[in-house]
């Protein structure tokens, strides 16, 4: 059971992304499961995914890299025991740090759980904007910085210029990820992450 | 760090000031609405909490999300901040004389009370608009 993260700040595109690399990754016959985990306490983003017959567990009210990381520990207990998928995603909240996800995936016992990479998804319409912000931008640091592979999402809707500057920027944040460019809305990029992934 | 009730979960190792609240409602129609209606009226609901918020001195919107459940199918919209654009899609195809809805409202640098208030003033607002009635399914 391979465990995959897709990270990322508030309305980076988690949700559209995380569905659309399940899809692809059922349609080259790999059994997938999901688990979303949202700060507030209805599952706004777990609907959105079953709604596409994907099966998906969801863990409200909280931030599965603090205080439900034994919730995610039992989840993927779960799961391994009555669904035996092959890759497991993992959409953690917006304000989650990914290196602390990555130890509530270590909780889980007596599986053989591959830990597969740690995706941060970049806002390419937004994530300028919210590094600039002395808050929000250290943390969004170092969700980038925790990442194995940066992804600049919304490719669609930001010039190449754009696209450089925001390479250039998460490259002196983190020098070792590998960078993309995709549009998880229109699926631009995406086969390349799913490679990377299996 | 202890949960909070409204919906806030105060992030162990940040000050970001995140605050959000979410709940899921059914919103019963006076007269069948097409999902042309709906669609405008999920629209302008959102606009509506975003105004308000921004109104209390919300830094920004981290995202309202929404998801609404008709008989016929299903809406789901979203927003990072009416800057940007109002996302839209789903499948609902027929006249629907209620709807369940879920909400998600996350905003930055502002209090759980103004995103609750915002939120259920918002849907208040709107319900008068439109002509419906809401019950709170879950809070």
């Amino acid at each position: 059971m391979k465990v995959v993260q897709i990270a990322g700040f508030l309305g980076s595109g988690k949700t559209t992304a995380i569905i659309a690399l399940s899809r692809s990754l059922a349609e080259k016959g790999k059994k997938v499961a999901i688990i979303v985990n949202e700060i507030g306490d209805v599952p706004v983003d777990a609907k959105v995914v079953s709604e596409y017959g994907l099966k998906v567990r969801d863990i409200g009210g909280g931030c599965i890299c603090c205080e439900l990381l034994v919730s995610l520990a039992y989840t993927l207990e779960e799961l391994a025991r009555s669904y035996s998928p092959d890759y497991v995603l993992i959409e953690p909240s917006g304000v989650s740090i990914p290196s602390s996800v990555k130890d509530g995936i270590g909780l889980a016992k007596g599986l053989n759980v591959e830990k597969g990479p740690v995706i941060v998804l970049f806002d390419g319409e937004r994530g300028q904007e919210q590094l600039s912000d002395e808050d929000l931008g250290k943390f969004i640091k170092r969700q980038i910085a925790g990442a194995d592979i940066v992804t600049i999402n919304k490719i669609d809707a930001i010039e190449d210029g754009a696209a450089r500057s925001h390479e250039g920027l998460i490259r002196t944040i983190n020098p070792n990820a590998k960078i993309l460019r995709i549009s998880a809305k229109n699926g631009l990029g995406l086969e390349e992450l799913v490679k990377l992934i299996i | 760090m202890p949960h909070e009730d409204r919906g806030e979960v105060p992030h162990e190792e940040e000050h970001i000031s995140i605050s959000g609240y979410g709940s899921t409602f059914l919103l019963r129609f006076s007269r069948p609405f097409s999902p042309e209606e709906i669609k405008v009226l999920v629209a302008d609901f959102i606009k509506t909490v975003e105004a308000s918020l921004m109104k209390r001195s919300a830094k920004g919107i981290g995202h309202i999300k929404l998801y609404i459940k008709g008989r016929s199918g299903y809406i789901r919209a979203d927003t990072i901040g009416s800057k940007y654009g109002l996302y839209m899609d789903g499948t609902i195809s027929e006249l629907e004389g209620s709807v369940q809805m879920t909400i998600n409202t996350i905003a930055i640098h502002t209090t759980k009370e103004d995103v609750f208030i915002a939120t259920r003033e918002g849907l208040e607002d709107v319900a008068k608009r439109y002509g419906f009635i809401v019950e709170d399914l879950k809070s």
